[in-house]
């Protein structure tokens, strides 16, 4: 007769004190080889059987995972580890300084190479679990250097984020963006696969209280090398040079006080230049698609709308082309100069703000200047002068939206999130149809006529000169209601009351 | 109680004959006080007369303690002198010292900086100090120092002390291309993935409509629900979110949860257990469909014409590849075979046969062009590339022994190096041959015959055993004039392509395994994938089926995308790629990317029309092939060139 408990659920799981006994660890070493492996604990279909028939209160993990981790050999290196620290306090405590030096140099360390290529077999797999790894990684690059958070690894999340934003710049393969109370949302889609990151406020830093670092340090230990990875996937399939390298060399004036690389790494993470291209005869992105073979499985309404959808990318990527943008210094400059990059447009600002400026606040040229302030004084006639939600409503909208709702000192309309996909019998905010009408009456004047006459006026009109007079477009505009009217109308609409 | 003022240091020795002054202590400091403890005085003077202890000098009651505490202000700096017997006032000066002396401090007139004299350099004398000779020893090179580096100089001759290897940074070495090899195998394992992150909706916004903001009783209700909701069990890490709405950007502030809500989604990574859901939440049925991939993304295959290769007279019925990518062969109906250095489009040999040749490929493990030509099949030592597996080909070919008797179809026979410089084997068949095929060890050779139409069709595959030097016809029967056959690239299983179906059998258990319907009426050629488990079938009817072994007999996919006979079918050895060529004059080259994963479906994607290739008398491209390594394709046509296609 068959035993119980020989096979099925009850071999299949196993506790996760069982796991410790078998492969040897200690729990926070364990925690960490589970963090960098990705194996997680798994809900049993019946606890009771996984359980033997006892009904206590375990986690469980699948026995073949941790039989898998039985062979990884940081295993190996977490033990060496914990060998080199003891030696290493014997040598300091003896005072041993050469000792302790040899020791130093020879600190054991892993690499995680293998890790991310068993985890990720296909680059695809790796894009695909990317979005935590990027949000994790630009909170980090937005850390203050602290020497508690290994000063090195900060270091390399700033560079990596700079380099995956670059990359994005180049493919322009942003899709949405959006402001939230909790950080900038930026939307990606990447070799068809969609990829959202949060890139927090940068406004400085309070260390919360109730946060382990360490877990967040593992996991960014793996974050870091997946992203090197991806980034080098990347920028090698897009025929870019990897590490990104300026179109040109940066001169050092004699006023910089640092070195060469250190100068060039500013002015790349300034965002607002472009990187060099390998010297390729076919560029990848640059390949024609051949049409006549894309057609050869026949058309479908999937085709139809891939094209759709390429087209919009295709406007997406070039929203902002004929635009030249300026930043002022209260703008967050970092977040709006991807924005507009990534949507083609040109943007500079103060010199004194940050390296990269590529022209002055009185270029000529310019037609737009983001400013966040009720008013400014020495106004240019021939630009157009808008609250910085104007650049994220236009991306989301993919067009130029009128500039009229976003003129300085005046009241924003709604920044809707461009996440929500409304569907039948939902609330929809009246502002959004405003945004998602492609045949709306409001339409933008083209960039190139940009010093006309309306612009002239409203411009006047905020510096105090002229009275602004009600344009047709006002009555286009979504009715205003009061608070309590919009919001008994979302809970009708949600199904809250009848 | 009496008691003893000491005066300055500077005022006592002008007072030290007063009459006041108490005899000092006359016994002396090594005579212990005890001695004295039961008499009435302590010490003698100088006319040896005692002298008497003061009276109750240092034994108060303590009343008297106290009274003396009350009334003398100096009472705190006042101490009792074991010595003299008597209570002794301490001076400021006296507290200073003390003070310093517990502090470990200096007494700052002590002149703790004086300068220094130096007694030996300050004066330089005309006469050294010690004037003894230098030691031998001191010229002579130590001979331990030297034995010492001979020791490490050998250590390091021999390899046993290394240079100290340049340290390596753990953070800055993902330089390189870690997904360059696609997968062969998915995950061993079975993977959840953990859901996404929530993505945020309107009321997340900086700036929300009003509608979204909450009353104070909504965010009073928010916070009950959460304590209600409040388990000590289960980790918290959910944290109230209320909306607010700012008028511009420059207002918004920093949002102090971030750093804990990232910290919760790593907890939750790989804390939380994970339960596969067997049941999929669709709620939009196109959702099922999946996106077509961009062409960017399928990259590379091949693109633009980059090479032609002229030499051949008439049309070129086969090519063939070498397997280190440099060299490529092909046969022609002018009877000649020719061998091309692919990079510069060199013809490096041509062999003269006489009659056209049908059918060529390479070995994939000897230096063995083979070349089917009427009746006869030759294996030929080209002598290119490594010049180590050209001399092995020759060593094998030379020590193998072939008794003729018993092959009675065909002959084999081996020609030495005086009689031929190229050619080393020559199998001859009755009756012509139609197509060769390597098996992947290059041990077997499959050899396709047309047998006249009163022999049997089991006579139409032949397979040789190289090293044997023996032929079997492998089938009894065989229904239909078989078109194509290739081997599995891994395992011992063999296809055959007959007119109109496809049968797949085992060597070893020699049983037919599969046999596949196919829905073209003639097929012309097949060709298996790499990984063995997909066919691809090509028929005269222009259609294109593809099989997937593991799902169905049937065609999993048919393709009708080219207008007239579809000539040639191929895989690409390493990359996700295969063409087929047409007598429309046209090389379609498809993405195909296939999945070990049983659930998900190959992805094919045609992604460029190839064209140079004139029509003559109704025929262009006849043979194509991809380069071993390179995302490349080369087509043979009618019109007698061989054109390259790059990517």
């Amino acid at each position: 007769m068959q035993k119980k408990y020989k096979k099925g659920a009850a071999v299949n799981y196993i506790s996760r004190n069982q796991a410790l006994r078998k492969l040897q660890l200690t729990l926070s070493d364990f925690r960490r080889l589970c963090i960098l492996k990705g194996i997680y604990p798994v809900e049993p279909k019946n606890r009771r059987k996984a359980n033997r028939g006892r009904l206590a209160n375990k986690t469980y993990y699948l026995a073949k995972d941790i039989r898998f981790l039985t062979h990884e050999p940081i295993i190996d290196k977490f033990r060496q580890m914990k060998s080199y620290l003891r030696r290493l306090t014997k040598a300091r405590a003896r005072k041993e300084k050469t000792r302790e030096q040899a020791l130093r140099n020879n600190r054991p360390f892993y690499k995680l190479d293998h890790v991310v290529r068993e985890r990720y077999p296909s680059f695809a797999d790796a894009l695909r679990d990317l979005d935590d790894c990027l949000t994790l990684v630009f909170l980090f690059a937005n850390f203050p250097l602290l020497k508690k958070l290994y000063e090195p690894r900060l270091r390399l999340c700033r560079r990596l984020s700079v380099e995956f934003l670059h990359y994005v710049i180049a493919s322009g393969s942003l899709k949405k963006c959006f402001i939230s109370i909790k950080g900038y949302y930026f939307q990606a889609e990447i070799r068809g696969e969609i990829i959202t990151w949060i890139i927090p406020h940068k406004l400085g830093h309070k260390n919360p209280a109730d946060v382990d670092f360490k877990i967040m340090a593992t996991f960014l230990e793996f974050y870091t090398t997946l992203l090197g990875f991806v980034n080098y996937k990347l920028y090698s399939e897009h025929g870019l040079i990897y590490p990104p390298k300026l179109t040109f060399t940066p001169t050092t004036s004699s006023s910089t006080l640092c070195s060469e690389d250190e100068f060039s790494d500013e002015f790349l993470a300034s965002l607002g230049l472009p990187i060099m291209k390998k010297p390729e005869l076919n560029p990848v992105d640059r390949i024609e698609i051949d049409q006549e073979a894309a057609q050869l499985l026949g058309d479908t309404v999937a085709d139809e709308d891939a094209r759709k959808k390429e087209e919009e990318a295709k406007t997406l990527q070039n929203l902002f082309s004929k635009c030249k943008f300026f930043i002022s210094r209260e703008v967050p400059r970092e977040m709006f100069a991807f924005a507009i990059r990534a949507c083609g447009g040109d943007v500079s600002w103060d010199k004194t703000m940050c390296a990269g400026a590529s022209y002055d606040v009185s270029d000529q040229s310019i037609t737009h200047q983001l400013i966040d302030r009720p008013k400014l004084h020495d106004m240019a006639v021939n630009r157009v002068y808008v609250q910085p939600q104007w650049i994220f409503d236009s991306i989301n909208a993919r067009k130029l939206l009128p500039v009229d709702n976003y003129l300085p000192g005046s009241v924003l309309p709604p920044h809707l999130s461009p996440f929500v996909e409304e569907k039948e019998g939902d609330y929809v905010p009246p502002e959004r149809f405003g945004q998602r009408k492609p045949d709306n009456d409001i339409e933008e004047q083209t960039t190139n006529e940009v010093p006309s006459i309306d612009l002239v006026n409203s411009n006047a009109y905020l510096n105090g000169s002229l009275k602004r007079k009600r344009t047709e477009n006002e009555e286009t505009a979504p009715k205003i209601t009061t608070k309590e009217e919009r919001k008994r109308a979302m809970r009708v609409e949600s199904g809250q009351v009848q | 109680m009496t008691s003893v003022k000491r005066k300055d240091s500077s005022t006592s020795t002008d007072e030290t004959d007063s009459d006041e002054e108490v005899p000092s202590n006359t016994i002396g400091s090594d005579i212990p006080l005890k001695w004295y403890e039961n008499h009435d005085h302590i010490g003698y003077d100088l006319d040896a007369k005692k002298i008497l202890k003061p009276i109750s000098a240092g034994k108060t009651d303590d009343i008297d303690e106290f009274l003396e505490k009350m009334e003398n202000a100096d009472y705190w700096r006042t101490v009792y002198d074991d010595l003299t017997g008597q209570n002794i006032t301490l001076t400021n000066e006296d507290i200073a010292l003390m003070q310093q002396v517990k502090n470990a401090k200096t007494n700052p007139d002590d002149q703790v900086y004086e300068p220094w004299l130096d007694t030996f350099s300050s004066e330089v004398m005309i006469h050294p100090i010690i004037n003894t000779p230098e030691s031998k020893a001191s010229f002579i090179p130590s001979k331990w120092e030297r034995l010492k580096v001979g020791k490490y100089l050998h250590a390091i001759k021999m390899g046993w002390i290394k240079p100290v290897p340049p340290k390596e940074d753990p953070l800055l070495s993902n330089n390189y291309d870690l997904w360059s090899d696609e997968p062969k195998t998915n995950l061993p394992r079975s993977n959840i993935p953990a859901p996404k992150l929530e993505l945020p909706g309107h009321h997340e916004s900086y700036n929300p409509s009003v509608e979204y903001l909450l009353d104070d009783a909504e965010v009073e209700a928010l916070k009950t629900k959460m304590e209600s909701d409040y388990d000590e069990n289960e980790r918290q890490t959910k944290t109230i979110f209320v909306p607010k709405k700012y008028s511009s950007l420059r207002q918004v502030p920093v949002y102090d949860q971030f750093v804990y809500e990232r910290f919760q989604r790593c907890l939750d990574l790989y804390l939380c257990p994970r339960q596969k859901r067997l049941k999929a939440n669709i709620t939009n049925i196109n959702d099922l469909i999946p996106d077509k991939p961009k062409p960017q993304d399928l990259h590379p295959y091949p693109i633009v014409q980059s090479l032609i290769y002229e030499g051949h007279k008439n049309m070129i019925r086969c090519l063939t590849c070498h397997s280190s990518g440099q060299w490529l062969a092909s046969g022609s109906d002018d009877c000649t075979v020719r061998i091309w250095e692919i990079a510069t489009t060199r013809c490096m040999n041509v062999f003269q046969f006489d009659k056209p040749v049908v059918s060529l490929q390479w070995n994939p493990v000897l230096s063995l062009l083979t070349v089917a030509t009427g009746s006869q099949i030759l294996m030929i030592n080209p002598k290119l590339g490594e010049n180590a597996k050209t001399l092995f080909t020759e060593e094998f070919v030379k020590q193998l022994s072939y008794d003729a008797s018993n092959n009675d179809d065909c002959q084999w026979s081996k020609t030495s190096d005086e009689t031929d410089k190229y050619i080393r084997l020559t199998i001859t068949h009755p009756i012509p041959v139609r197509q060769i095929e390597w098996q992947a060890r290059g041990d077997y050779l499959a050899c396709v015959l047309i047998p006249r139409s009163d022999q049997s069709q089991s006579k139409s595959i032949l397979i040789h055993h190289l090293s044997k030097g023996r032929s079997q016809y492998p089938f009894k029967q065989l229904k239909g004039a078989v078109q194509n056959v290739r081997f599995h690239p891994t395992k011992p299983i063999f296809i055959i392509a007959t007119q109109h179906s496809i049968k797949i059998y085992h060597l070893l258990k020699q049983q037919l395994i599969k046999r596949l319907y196919v829905n073209t009426k003639w097929i012309s050629s097949i060709d298996i994938h790499p990984l063995g488990d997909n066919i691809l079938c090509g028929g005269y009817d222009s259609k294109i089926n593809w099989f997937d072994l593991d799902l169905s007999v049937k065609p999993y996919e048919t393709y009708r995308y080219h207008k007239r006979a579809v000539r040639c079918v191929r895989y690409h050895t390493k990359l996700p790629l295969f063409a087929s060529t047409s007598d429309d004059g046209t090389c379609i080259v498809s993405h195909c990317s296939v999945y070990s994963d049983l659930l998900k479906n190959p992805l094919i994607v045609p992604v460029k029309i190839l064209r140079g290739h004139q029509i003559i008398n109704d025929l262009s491209i006849l043979d194509c092939l991809f380069h071993p390594t390179q995302p490349w394709i080369f087509t043979s046509g009618a019109d007698s060139t061989i054109r390259l296609f790059t990517n």
